[in-house]
């Protein structure tokens, strides 16, 4: 029985393989870039600035004119360098979910914050993108001493879970469906 | 240690977490189900899963192949049960996903045909247009209203809002300055103080003198939000919302949620074929890998059986029979387990008692080979065709031939290596072939140790049940009797001659002398003389009388007298030191050191020594060499003390070298024919052997062995 035990281990490294290779495969990121990121900071506050190309793929646009809601997730987080980068000391974090759905009756486009369920209308496409396309955040910091390195983290995060089941299958090998993206601002 | 999960255990598990799985993944399916979320995973854990199991299957199927290769036993239906297992299961299984992908296809294809396609827009266009007429005729409204309102005074409308307002289906009406501002709210409800709905969107357009009308939510209630320039004073303007209908509302928000749910499903169409294909093929492989799981499991299961009846057949091939094999199932399988091992049994026992008859076989061949051995007689054994089948050590003795290289041959091929064993071959031949009676011979050969008398008895050999199956010939060395009869024979003759002959000797000399005597005076010269030559002659031959007895007296004389340890290279020095004195002869001795003394008397052995040195001397006519070889010697088992002696006189003629140690056989004018028998009756009373040595061309020589006296350390 011999071969049954070198198949165990065969099958385990087929499996970790596939488990490791799949998210690798497809984390790159075609539609969503970070065209700048900037962190303002005085005495009293932090302010991060950020400006995304928020371009949607023919798949999002077709998929969201019929009806679908799109959701992403965005994070923004601040903290203080440290040499190891697990022992980062967390100076602030915001998280917010957004969604962007088509309005047939009104023939409008809608963002909304799913934190506090308040909604834009944008009569276009574009003027949602560019909504959700500018990120500004102002918030009060922890005491922060000059000597100390700033890092901003954002990530914008597709929720590929949210849509409708048969397209989740789809929507990990489809690229059309990569509009995640992430990015770092370091200290300099 | 190491851990073996069996292939079946593994198999199962997996199958079982497969359809959990997939149960799993079947509610998920559904939108409401709280497992919705975990769709995604549900389908990677199967999809691994599966891929686990195909693995595993093709692993075993790897295995099977293998083992086809090398031809193992059961692998062939080991295959073939598999094989059938996938046919059985693949072709319903295919053709049940066939069909299935054709329903689901068609069916997912006739929820989006054209005629629902059309309806659903026609119903959303019908809503548009219902709710435009109903914006149109509010607009139509709010312009009566204001036309209604034109010419008064800022006041006189202030107080005019709430009246219009009741007069018709609106629910709010706002007076608003040229800027936006508001100047005058009436609502419905009458905590509400402002308007719900902002302007500033729209005033731009209003400014520009254009009326403007608009379909707008409120708490996802809809309502028609005009906006309206009234001529009041400088310019003032009216924001009127219009509530829709609930009914209105209702049929609304149904037909764009349909409108809404079908152009996704309809974008979803494809992906709905490939999420449904995927599931269904997932099952299809999942019912594949399970029927083939149960295949190998199964063929195992029925083939194990074989397996062990393959594995106890070599074990039984090999000898081994004691292990029975393991009955595991009560089965046609397991009977005939059962089977295998009651017969394994009955050879097992046929076999103990086949070993116990062979072992007591062997016992008796190994006696009867003992026995044959130990026999003095010589024994050979023909079979049917006549060719030597077995023949004992006496026959080897007795021949001089290793007999045992001519088995399966013909008894002639002894006489191909040996010219001397003609004779023997010419008298026994004829006699076998004739394989019908028992016969007796005597035959003469002629071997290393000189002409041999055998004692032939010779008797065919019949099967028990009649037929012919051989011969076999015993043979017995008959020249030591022949000769110990002729011995005692002679010894008789010699004691009569002592008796007879030499008593009477004395008084033929005393009276011969004593005629002499009294008539040496009386007789005349001539007689006298005639007379003195007559006694002497008659003295001479009764000296030659006495001394020709006195040697049949020594020859008639049996046993040995004073036997001990003497060194036989001592006393053959001695004896020849007195030939060697003599200048006419020459005496070489070559001796071997350490030759073991033998057992004998002294003074017979001198005698024997003086006769075959004065023999030498008369062959020689007084000149010559004697050359004496003392060697020690291994015959059979035996130790020996080898004496030759070789002298370089006329030898002796090889026609009558077989009868020269015969007692009256001599080749000298004056010998009396006793020298050589009286020296052979001496040394075979010694245990030993004299012989003529043939190879000896020289003149004559003779090969004395006397038996080593061995001392053990």
């Amino acid at each position: 029985m011999r071969v049954y035990k070198s198949s165990h281990k065969f099958a385990l490294i087929c499996f970790l393989v596939s488990v490791f290779c799949l998210p690798v495969a497809h984390a790159s990121n075609d539609w969503l870039h970070v065209k700048s990121m900037r962190l303002n900071a005085d005495s009293e506050k932090l302010q991060f600035l950020a400006e995304l190309d928020f371009s949607l793929s023919d798949t999002a646009r077709d998929a969201l004119r019929s009806g679908i809601v799109l959701y992403w997730d965005l994070k923004v987080s601040v903290a203080a360098a440290r040499l190891i980068a697990i022992f980062n000391r967390p100076i602030y974090s915001y998280s917010v979910r957004y969604s962007l759905r088509y309005n047939t009756l009104f023939n409008d486009y809608r963002v909304r914050n799913e934190k506090d369920m308040s909604f834009r209308r944008f009569s276009s496409l574009i003027d949602a993108a560019d909504y959700l396309g500018v990120i500004k955040y102002d918030f009060i910091a922890l005491p922060v001493a000059s000597e100390e390195c700033i890092i901003a983290d954002l990530n914008v995060t597709f929720d590929r879970e949210s849509l409708p089941i048969p397209l989740r299958p789809i929507a990990y090998f489809d690229e059309g469906w990569n509009l995640s993206t992430n990015a770092r601002l370091a200290c300099e | 240690m190491r851990i073996r999960i069996p292939f079946g255990i593994s198999a199962l598990l997996l199958l079982a977490f497969i359809f959990l799985s997939l149960q799993l993944m079947s509610s998920a399916l559904q939108e409401a189900s709280p497992l919705s979320g975990m769709y995604s995973w549900l389908l990677l854990s199967n999809t691994v899963a599966t891929i686990i199991l195909l693995l595993l299957v093709g692993v075993n199927a790897f295995s099977l192949v293998r083992r086809l290769r090398k031809k193992e036993a059961g692998s062939r239906l080991n295959t073939r049960i598999v094989l059938l297992f996938i046919v059985l299961s693949l072709v319903p299984a295919g053709v049940v996903f066939y069909y299935s992908l054709q329903f689901l296809n068609q069916s997912i294809d006739g929820w989006f045909n054209v005629e629902i396609d059309a309806a659903m827009d026609d119903a959303l266009e019908l809503s548009h247009a219902s709710l435009e007429q109903r914006i149109q005729w509010n607009l139509k409204q709010s312009q009566q209203i204001s036309e209604r309102l034109n010419g008064k005074t800022l006041a006189e409308v202030t107080f005019a809002l709430d009246q219009v307002r009741e007069s018709t289906t609106a629910s709010e009406i706002t007076l608003l300055g040229k800027k936006g501002d508001i100047i005058a709210f009436s609502g419905l409800i009458a905590s509400d103080i402002l308007p719900s709905l902002s302007v500033a969107p729209l005033f731009l357009q209003v400014l520009q003198g254009k009326d403007h009308v608009k379909l707008e939510s409120i708490n996802d209630e809809l309502v028609v939000q005009a906006l309206v320039a009234i001529a009041v004073d400088e310019g003032y303007y009216l924001q009127i919302i219009y509530p829709i209908p609930e009914r209105i509302n209702d049929l609304t928000d149904s037909v764009e949620f349909a409108y809404v749910r079908f152009q996704e499903m309809t974008y979803l169409r494809h992906s709905l074929k490939v999420s449904f294909s995927l599931v269904l093929s997932l099952v299809l492989l999942v019912s594949l890998l399970t029927s083939i799981s149960v295949a190998f499991i199964s063929a195992r299961e029925i083939i194990a059986p074989v397996r062990d009846l393959v594995r106890g057949t070599k074990a039984v091939a090999a000898g081994f029979y004691e292990q029975p094999l393991p009955v595991k199932r009560q089965d046609d399988l397991g009977f005939l387990v059962e089977s295998f091992n009651d017969m394994v049994q009955q050879i097992s026992l046929s076999r103990d008692a086949a070993r116990i008859s062979s072992m007591e076989i062997e016992q008796q061949r190994a006696y009867l080979e003992a026995l044959l051995s130990s026999l003095t007689s010589g024994v050979l054994s023909f079979d049917a065709d006549l060719n030597i089948r077995k023949a004992n050590h006496g026959a080897n003795i007795i021949l001089h031939i290793q007999v045992m290289r001519y088995f399966g041959l013909s008894l002639s091929s002894l006489a191909r290596g040996r010219a001397d064993l003609q004779e023997l071959v010419d008298v026994v031949q004829p006699l076998l072939e004739k394989s019908d009676e028992i016969w007796q011979r005597n035959i003469r050969i002629d071997t290393p140790d000189g002409r041999r008398e055998l004692l032939c008895q010779g008797s065919p050999l019949f099967s028990t049940e009649g037929g012919y199956i051989g011969a076999v010939v015993v043979f017995d060395d008959i020249t030591d009797l022949i000769q110990a009869q002729k011995n005692e024979a002679w010894a008789e003759v010699a004691r009569r001659l002592a008796h007879e002959i030499k008593n009477p000797l004395t008084p033929i000399q005393l009276a011969a002398e004593r005629l002499q005597h009294k008539l040496k005076d009386k007789l005349g010269d001539e007689d006298q003389q005639l007379l003195v030559r007559s006694i002497r002659t008659i003295v001479q031959q009764v000296e030659a009388l006495k001394f020709m007895v006195d040697d049949f007296s020594v020859y008639a004389q049996s046993g040995r007298k004073e036997v001990e340890n003497i060194d036989l290279r001592a006393l053959v020095q001695e004896v020849a030191s007195l030939y060697d004195a003599d200048p006419k002869l020459s005496v070489l001795i070559q001796e071997e050191r350490n030759i073991p003394s033998v057992s004998a008397d002294v003074v017979t052995i001198r005698q024997v020594l003086h006769n075959l040195f004065k023999n030498a001397c008369e062959a020689m006519l007084g000149a010559g060499e004697i050359t004496i070889k003392i060697q020690s010697v291994v015959q059979g088992r035996a130790n020996y003390v080898r004496l030759a002696i070789y002298d370089t006189g006329f030898g002796v003629d090889l026609t009558q070298a077989k009868e020269i140690f015969e007692p009256y056989v001599s080749h000298k004018d004056k010998g009396t024919g006793l020298g050589l028998a009286i020296a052979k009756k001496i040394i075979e009373e010694h245990g030993g052997t004299i012989r003529l040595d043939s190879q000896y061309k020289e003149g004559a020589g003779f090969i004395i062995l006397f038996p080593a006296v061995m001392h053990l350390d």
